[in-house]
């Protein structure tokens, strides 16, 4: 009978990949909101009329374009972590034995 | 946002279960030795059949005892992993989705009511009257501008 063992590096491997793209998750987050916040920013600079509609439409464009930019930035990097925790979630399921 | 301490505290319980894993694992793997070893020592005749059997019964009990617990803390890794999982998946954001429901809420302010097939048809009616009534009146100009006289073909050429 032979085993398949679990790791110590890859044990800490998964670890430290794991809370590294939790933070990696959540400046992404952090992020995104600040382009949210400006989002509503101009949106209530242009209502109080201190924004020309020009100013605010290019200034709308370009914060959309950067919003879309982070969540799909944010998606990408999820995709990737839920890939690492699956292949290690399979690879732990692979170490159950027949008794 | 994504629970930066529940993440942490997952990752450290997932961490704990496999290093027991791992333990559990390691003397798992020496009592398998020992069953081997001990099975030489029989056949080498440097033990007697009753202590080898004896010896080989109680390690392979032992060895299912510790496949067994290795199995509930795989299967007790296997659910902190999955949690771990469901809060990274939950911080996903539907793009597209969001996307087209804004889309069909627009499109759905634009499109024009659509007309009740009994206005059409009073519609259709109105024009056709309208029309008709223009004919008529063309027809009662002609009635007054024709004479009798003038329809009459001119004959004995």
């Amino acid at each position: 009978m032979t085993i398949k063992k679990l790791s110590k590096n890859e044990l800490e491997k998964f670890s430290k990949e794991t809370i590294k793209n939790s933070f990696g998750i959540k400046l992404l987050q952090e992020q995104l909101k600040d382009v949210e916040e400006q989002i509503k920013l101009s949106n209530s600079e242009y209502n109080l009329g201190r924004v020309s509609e020009n100013d605010y439409k290019d200034l709308k464009a370009e914060l959309e374009n950067e919003r879309k930019k982070f969540v799909e930035r944010l998606n990408k990097k999820i995709e990737g972590s839920l890939e690492d925790v699956n292949k290690f979630h399979s690879f732990v399921e692979s170490l159950k034995m027949k008794s | 946002m994504i629970n930066l301490r529940r993440m942490e505290e997952n990752v450290k319980q997932v961490f704990k279960v496999s290093t027991s894993i791992i333990f559990l694992q390691r003397e798992l793997e020496g009592m398998l030795k020992s069953i081997r070893s001990n099975k030489i020592n029989f056949q080498e005749g440097n033990i007697p059949k009753a202590v080898f059997e004896s010896m080989e019964r109680q390690m392979k009990k032992f060895s299912v005892d510790l496949i067994k617990k290795t199995n509930k803390l795989i299967e007790k890794d296997l659910k902190l992993i999955d949690s771990i999982a469901e809060g990274i998946s939950s911080q996903k954001i539907k793009v597209e989705a969001e996307a087209e429901e804004a889309e069909t809420k627009k499109e759905k302010k634009v499109e024009p009511k659509p007309k009740k097939v009994s206005e059409v048809k009073e519609k259709k009616v109105e024009t056709k009257s309208e029309e008709l009534k223009a004919l008529e009146r063309i027809a009662e100009k002609i009635k007054v501008e024709t004479k009798p006289e003038d329809l009459k073909v001119p004959t004995g050429v």
